[in-house]
């Protein structure tokens, strides 16, 4: 594919959706998950830039709305849990809350308060760690608070 | 010739040599940044990451131990985003390990306002005591993976390379190649990973024996 051309023709080029386009993971495990207003982002360094979206290992996974979104954005916390190395605290410690927290999540057994302490993990993680697998660890839960927040627990 | 350096930390302008550290720049003229993982006797790895700061120019938070000072630095000290990474770091700790022995930990949660029940009921590190020598008792249930029993027992001071590391992320200890007992190991039992431990994990026996009349230590 050409460099520059936007999400959404990147789509049809591939075949187009099937079914209704309810999300797009973009930049890999360490990227960031939107939905179907980001289809006219160019992917560009300036435009994925304006549009506060990494580009990241170049990876754009879609999703149908006959997916539950927590599971991927799950399975990324469990990857990213048993990937970190151990050596500074952000990580070694926020990657197993924020895995732990999102399972909880999904048994239907959240605790009040949740919903901060997913934020205050995933920003500690993301301002504090030492390397880049722990600054980007919480990249896509972070993403997916933001644009989807039903799909987390609310105080 | 030394060479030095102006900084400014706080809004109050610094000057240090070349080569020092941010933190030791902040102590110098009495800005105390709260630490866990470091200690002055031994090289810093920027692990606990309690000494964050803001650096202008800088994306992220700088871990102050393992920051170089440099001509016309900014660095802010204290600040919400500083403040939430200490305090979330102390609360998921707290969770994580048992810290009733490691003081600076314990004042920096009173000083932070963390919460140390926050992150309660998730998985713990608590790993059974080992006494497996006449001499110290290892407790890993204390243990902050500050790292500086490894690096005494290797560069830092003994060239004995007796500990290392086992597992990785929320699954890393403190271990002896192939998990030996200690006295079939390059130990040499110095005593310096005991003398520099913060947390209480590694004990002298009399002392474990002392607190512990009926404990497990053989």
């Amino acid at each position: 594919m050409p460099f520059g051309i936007s999400l959404g023709e990147l789509l049809e080029r591939a075949g187009g959706v099937n079914g209704h386009l309810q999300a797009l993971l973009v930049g890999g495990a360490a990227g960031a998950l939107v939905g179907p207003e980001a289809l006219g982002t160019r992917l560009s360094m300036e435009d994925m830039r304006a549009a506060g979206l990494p580009l990241g290992s170049g990876v754009v996974m879609v999703f149908n709305r006959t997916r539950d979104l927590g599971e991927p954005i799950r399975r990324i916390a469990r990857f990213f849990a048993h990937e970190s190395c151990g050596k500074c605290y952000p990580c070694q410690l926020g990657t197993q809350r924020q895995t732990e927290i999102l399972e909880r999540a999904a048994a239907g057994a959240a605790l009040p308060g949740d919903r901060q302490r997913l934020l205050d993990v995933g920003w500690t993680m993301t301002d504090a760690s030492l390397c880049g697998l722990g600054q980007t660890a919480a990249s896509v839960t972070l993403s997916a608070l933001k644009r989807w927040p039903e799909l987390f627990p609310n105080d | 010739m030394t060479e030095t350096v102006h900084l400014t930390i706080n809004r109050l302008t610094v000057e240090t040599t070349r080569g020092a550290t941010v933190l030791d720049a902040a102590g110098a003229i009495g800005i105390d940044i709260p630490t866990l993982c470091y200690d002055p006797r031994c090289a810093p790895n920027g692990l606990c990451r309690m000494c964050v700061v803001e650096a202008t120019g800088a994306r992220l938070l700088q871990a102050a131990c393992v920051t170089r000072a440099v001509e016309g630095m900014t660095i802010t000290t204290e600040s919400p985003r500083i403040t939430r990474a200490r305090r979330t770091v102390l609360e998921m700790l707290a969770a994580s390990t048992d810290l009733s022995e490691t003081p600076d930990a314990l004042a920096q949660i009173a000083e932070t306002g963390a919460d140390i029940a926050r992150f309660a009921g998730g998985r713990e590190r608590r790993p059974p005591v080992v006494a497996d020598n006449p001499m110290f008792v290892r407790d890993y249930a204390k243990c902050i993976l500050c790292w500086r029993c490894v690096q005494v027992c290797a560069e830092d001071a003994q060239y004995a390379f007796a500990i290392n590391f086992d597992g990785r992320g929320f699954d890393t200890q403190i271990a002896t190649f192939f998990g030996k007992p200690l006295p079939e190991t390059t130990c040499v039992f110095c005593g310096q990973c005991v003398g520099v431990c913060p947390s209480g994990a590694l004990k002298p026996l009399r002392a474990w024996e002392l607190e512990h009349p009926d404990g497990p230590a053989a």
